[in-house]
């Protein structure tokens, strides 16, 4: 069966388009980012442009304060500028350092150039501190900041800022990018790649057990006369859908690696990604009136600023177990509706629910999000302030173990047309 | 010919199947617009509520107004009354909008625009700095909310809205964007599948005079499938509007923009619907004569759609109908439905071509 | 009078020639026995003449035309393979499609199933019938249409005794009927009792006959003398 399920899989080249299609969305998602880093550095340098002007007007003015007020904010956007377009990594890491180390010495409120300094403190959920806590990581670890450097937000920015979140400013200014390879998984687990890779996965392997049923096709009888039990079927398929799907993942990002290290670098596993831990209540760097309450927002939990490392390795894990968890509901889907054609639009609609099913305790969608589990903001979600992953993971695998189950219960067969 | 398809169709369980997917879409479209819709208003009513406190503490903290204000200070005692006006009215549309009393919050909130378009003229930059948006936008929010509260209708405040017409011209812009009309149609294929991917297309083929013939047949059948189908989603998602939208009125008159109702995208949008149907059940037929795999046939159908609808350019009719829902901005122009006609025709005659010259390449 | 003609006609499946430059050409009525090893190309032959295939040289004509779909349509019937057919319809969804199409009334119908004994299970899906009950279905399609040329393949496959005895009496009356009929078989004993014409598909080329002698020893001289040498 095994030998006869391998010569199968090898002749078809249904795997080889699926695998392009992987690597063309992998390599897809790195030049949008690029693009869109490069754009939002241009609208960045436009917003210094508008203040240069300003700046200096107030130069040339009548009045010797405004003069000297002008010169000096001309010298500084200048130097703004310089820093944005050259890609200053190190310069806009120190300038915004000066910001935001001194807590409220002043009247100097933390802000993330060349933007208004309003902006941080009409944010509420923690992303003051996680900014601090983000550039002292950067600082200690030597790491070089991501530019345009963004204020680290989480899903619950949009409903407890007060800003209104269509704003551009509020976008530019929040908008993490991801411009290398190691920073491209983080930006798939943020936005759903992991599912946008399983409707693609199971538009070419979601009728595996299917075609041995389908219409006037049914290879189960005679199967059972060659000594291979709907059992030792189901199972055969599960190992090949699993391995298969291992495979084209993992070779999809290999040639996906091998391009971003040619384009752009594979990027640094030490970069800071915010992560929820149980925590205790912490007194803020600032003093504006919901400081206290905005840095201990997510109590129980805090948020920690970790390396990519280790968040992308609980992304891995997860991984491998929503692969697995698949391949047995394809094999459930496939056992019980015995057509290839709804198997496989089954499997690329179920995963693609992710995208508008609201966030619920109740939805299995939400166990789903990669940036949730392997950051554990699910914690959060789920009102608990244990770390969620391997409980997460133990669950995908249950439901796995069910669902193979239910596919094991055995056919009949139909009489061969 | 129809005789035979409608014969076929009886017997499979195309249209319990096509009738079911349609009632448990049009379900789940008002299902995530009622979440979403909540979730949007418990933020703003937060938003609304943080900058009542804000504001509120703001006015708490003004010193006593003097009896004669110096002619420099009136500008900001001008303003701080407007503040306290403002808290009055946020903190009542806020109010309304946690009762899900709508015509309350868009007469508050409207008024709370009023108020805040008041303030930025007495104290430039107060008033942009509360809603952190420029001076046009809010302009063009606080005419549409009072043009909306003086129809009697209630504010839909970005693009969510559980009203039944709301709902069912988001549940048609929902299915008039590419990949889905195109996954229907692939759905809705199932006859013209059944012939081309089993023997039965040697019996059909011999048994056509004209295969111009079978290919109209079954376009027309497939246009039907889809219409039928988008008929029982959008009728779906309208019943729930009446249940779970009660509280809202929205009517054709809507103003989505200055010069664009609500009843105007809904023509716009069945405008495209059938042209649309056209091309995406003869797109479904070209790849069942062009690629005999399945999942390949699937994959090309699929991806091209979703490609073709991020072509930019005003011509792509596809790119207009992109995931339009209540927004102004959002609406499509009518005159692309001449581009989508054309590419209609354009991919009927390729699947006339392939049907006349291709089949030889198929063996039973 | 009906005309097949092949002229230098060739067909090859992906470098596999089946045909090459093979000529022929029927004009008299009467039933044809097209003979041949299996895999030969007999199925290809019957392809060609209906346009379901193209010759990659050559040509094919069918009363000095092209056999363009509306030429095949009102010049040729063909009784195929049952797997052709809708397992979700029945034999009378069949029929009377077929009828419809080539304007037969409900008497053709009533006297093509009457005569391929089609009552006891005409009205059943063509999914649940057995394969002998299907071959007759499609036959009876095949005898509808009432057009010159008539194309049967293997016929005789899957049918019990009874059945192959009213196949053959079929096939016997047809003779006379003014129509061309080639009949593609391996049952060369029942086709004796039907004909004495022959198309034999020898090596790429196809060899009319008329046998006077037993079709088998014609076979054996011409497919396994051919193969030894």
């Amino acid at each position: 069966m095994v030998g006869l399920e391998w010569r199968k899989w090898v002749r078809g080249r249904r795997l080889w388009a699926c695998l392009l299609i992987l690597v063309a969305l992998m390599i897809g998602c790195l030049e949008m980012e690029r693009r869109q880093q490069a754009a939002a550095t241009d609208w960045q340098v436009r917003q210094v442009d508008k203040r240069l002007a300003q700046a200096q007007r107030m130069a040339k003015s009548a009045d010797p304060t405004a003069r000297r007020l002008g010169k000096q904010d001309l010298a500084n956007q200048k130097q703004i500028r310089r820093r944005i377009a050259t890609g200053d990594a190190a310069g806009v890491l120190a300038a915004t350092w000066r910001s935001f180390q001194g807590g409220t010495k002043g009247d100097k409120l933390p802000a993330v150039a060349p933007i208004a300094d309003t902006m941080v403190t009409m944010l509420h959920a923690g992303e003051a501190e996680a900014m601090r806590a983000q550039l002292v990581y950067l600082r200690q670890h030597n790491v070089a900041p991501i530019l345009p450097l963004a204020i680290p937000t989480n899903p619950d920015t949009a409903t407890t800022n007060n800003l209104d979140a269509y704003d551009q400013q509020f976008f530019a200014h929040t908008r993490q990018y991801h411009p290398d390879a190691w920073t491209q998984v983080w930006q798939w687990a943020s936005v759903g790649g992991l599912l946008v890779a399983l409707a693609v996965l199971n538009l070419f392997l979601g009728d595996a057990l299917a075609e041995e049923r389908h219409g006037r096709v049914d290879h189960v009888r005679w199967l059972r006369l060659q000594n291979v039990s709907w059992r030792r079927l189901v199972l055969t398929k599960f190992a090949f859908h699993f391995v298969a799907s291992l495979a084209l993942v993992a070779a999809a990002f290999g040639l996906f690696l091998i391009y971003a290290a040619v384009r752009s670098g594979l990027g640094d596993l030490r970069y800071p990604v915010q992560t929820w831990v149980a925590g205790k209540a912490v007194t803020p760097h600032w003093a504006w009136s919901t400081a206290r309450d905005d840095a201990n927002f997510f109590l129980p939990l805090q948020i920690q600023i970790a390396p990519l490392a280790r968040y992308l390795g609980r992304y891995a894990g997860l991984v491998v177990a929503v692969l697995a968890a698949n391949s047995a509901l394809a094999m459930l889907v496939n056992r019980f509706l015995p057509s290839r054609i709804a198997g496989l639009m089954i499997g690329v609609v179920a995963p693609l629910l992710f995208f508008v099913l609201p966030t619920s305790k109740f939805s299995p969608w939400t166990y789903l999000n990669g940036d949730w589990v392997a950051s554990n903001y699910l914690a959060h979600v789920l009102g608990t302030s244990a770390t969620v992953w391997p409980y997460v993971l133990g669950g995908i695998i249950a439901v796995a173990a069910l669902a193979l189950l239910g596919a094991l219960v055995p056919v009949k067969g139909r009489r061969v047309a | 010919m129809l005789d035979l398809w409608w014969c076929r169709l009886r017997r499979s369980r195309l249209l319990v199947a096509l009738a079911a997917v349609a009632m448990l879409l049009g379900s789940g479209v008002a299902g995530v617009t009622y979440w979403r819709k909540a979730q949007e208003e418990q933020a703003l009513a937060a938003r609304l509520n943080r900058q009542v406190e804000d504001l509120a503490q703001e006015v708490a903290q003004a010193p006593a107004k003097p009896k004669q204000p110096k002619a420099a200070e009136r500008p900001y005692w001008q303003a701080l009354a407007l503040k306290k006006r403002l808290v009055t009215d946020q903190h009542h549309a806020a109010s309304a909008l946690e009762v899900r009393d709508y015509r309350g919050f868009t007469r508050n909130y409207a008024a709370a625009l009023t108020t805040t378009l008041a303030l930025e003229k007495v104290q430039p930059g107060s008033g942009l700095a509360l809603t952190q948006t420029t001076l046009a936008a809010l302009k063009s929010r606080r005419r549409r909310a009072l043009k909306v509260a003086a129809s009697g209708q209630t504010l839909i405040w970005s693009t969510w809205s559980l009203a039944p017409r709301a709902l069912a011209a988001r549940c048609l812009a929902f299915l008039a964007w590419a990949p889905v009309v195109v996954f229907v149609a692939i759905g809705a294929g199932a006859l013209w599948r059944e012939l081309f991917d089993t023997p039965a297309w040697r019996f059909q083929l011999l048994t056509t005079r004209r295969r111009l013939h079978l290919q109209a047949v079954d376009l027309g059948v497939g246009v039907s499938l889809l219409t039928g189908f988008a008929a029982v989603a959008v009728g779906v998602a309208a019943l729930w509007g009446l249940v779970l939208g009660g509280g809202e009125v929205v009517s054709w008159r809507y103003p989505l923009s200055n010069d664009l109702t609500l009843g105007h995208q809904w023509l716009t949008q069945l405008a495209y619907w059938l042209p649309l149907a056209v091309l995406a059940v003869s797109w479904c037929q070209l790849g069942t004569l062009a690629v005999r795999q399945l999942s390949g046939r699937l994959a090309l159908l699929l991806a091209v759609a979703a490609a073709a609808g991020v072509v930019p350019g005003d011509a792509n009719p596809l790119g207009q109908l992109q995931g339009i829902v209540l927004a102004p901005a959002r609406t499509a122009a009518r005159w692309p439905v001449v581009v989508l006609l054309g590419l209609a025709a354009l991919v009927a005659a390729g699947s006339l071509w392939r049907l006349r010259t291709a089949r030889g390449s198929r063996t039973a | 009078m009906t005309e097949i003609s092949l002229y230098q006609m060739s067909f090859a499946y992906r470098h596999h020639p089946v045909y090459e430059k093979a000529s022929l050409t029927l004009t008299q009525p009467g039933v044809y026995g097209l003979v041949g090893p299996n895999g030969s190309g007999k199925s290809t032959l019957f392809d060609l003449l209906c346009g379901l295939l193209r010759p990659q040289t050559g040509t094919i004509t069918l009363d000095g035309a092209a056999p363009s779909a509306g030429v095949v349509f009102n010049t040729i019937a063909y009784g195929q393979d049952a797997g052709v057919l809708y397992p979700r319809l029945s034999g009378a969804d069949h029929l009377r499609f077929v009828a419809k199409q080539h304007g037969r009334d409900a008497a053709a119908i009533a006297a093509v199933s009457a005569q391929l004994d089609l009552a006891a299970f005409v009205a059943q899906p063509v999914g649940s019938l057995s394969m002998g009950q299907k071959q007759r279905v499609a036959i009876a399609l095949a005898l509808l249409p009432q057009t010159p040329v008539l194309l049967l393949d293997e016929p005789l496959n899957g049918l019990d005794p009874d059945s192959v005895i009213i196949i053959r009496k079929l096939l016997v009356g047809l003779q006379d009927s003014g129509r061309i009929v080639l009949v593609s078989s391996h049952n060369l004993a029942e086709l004796e009792k039907v004909t004495n014409h022959y198309l034999f598909k020898v090596g790429t080329a196809l060899q009319e006959e008329v046998v006077t002698t037993a079709a088998e020893a014609r076979y054996e001289e011409l497919f396994h003398r051919a193969a030894t040498e």
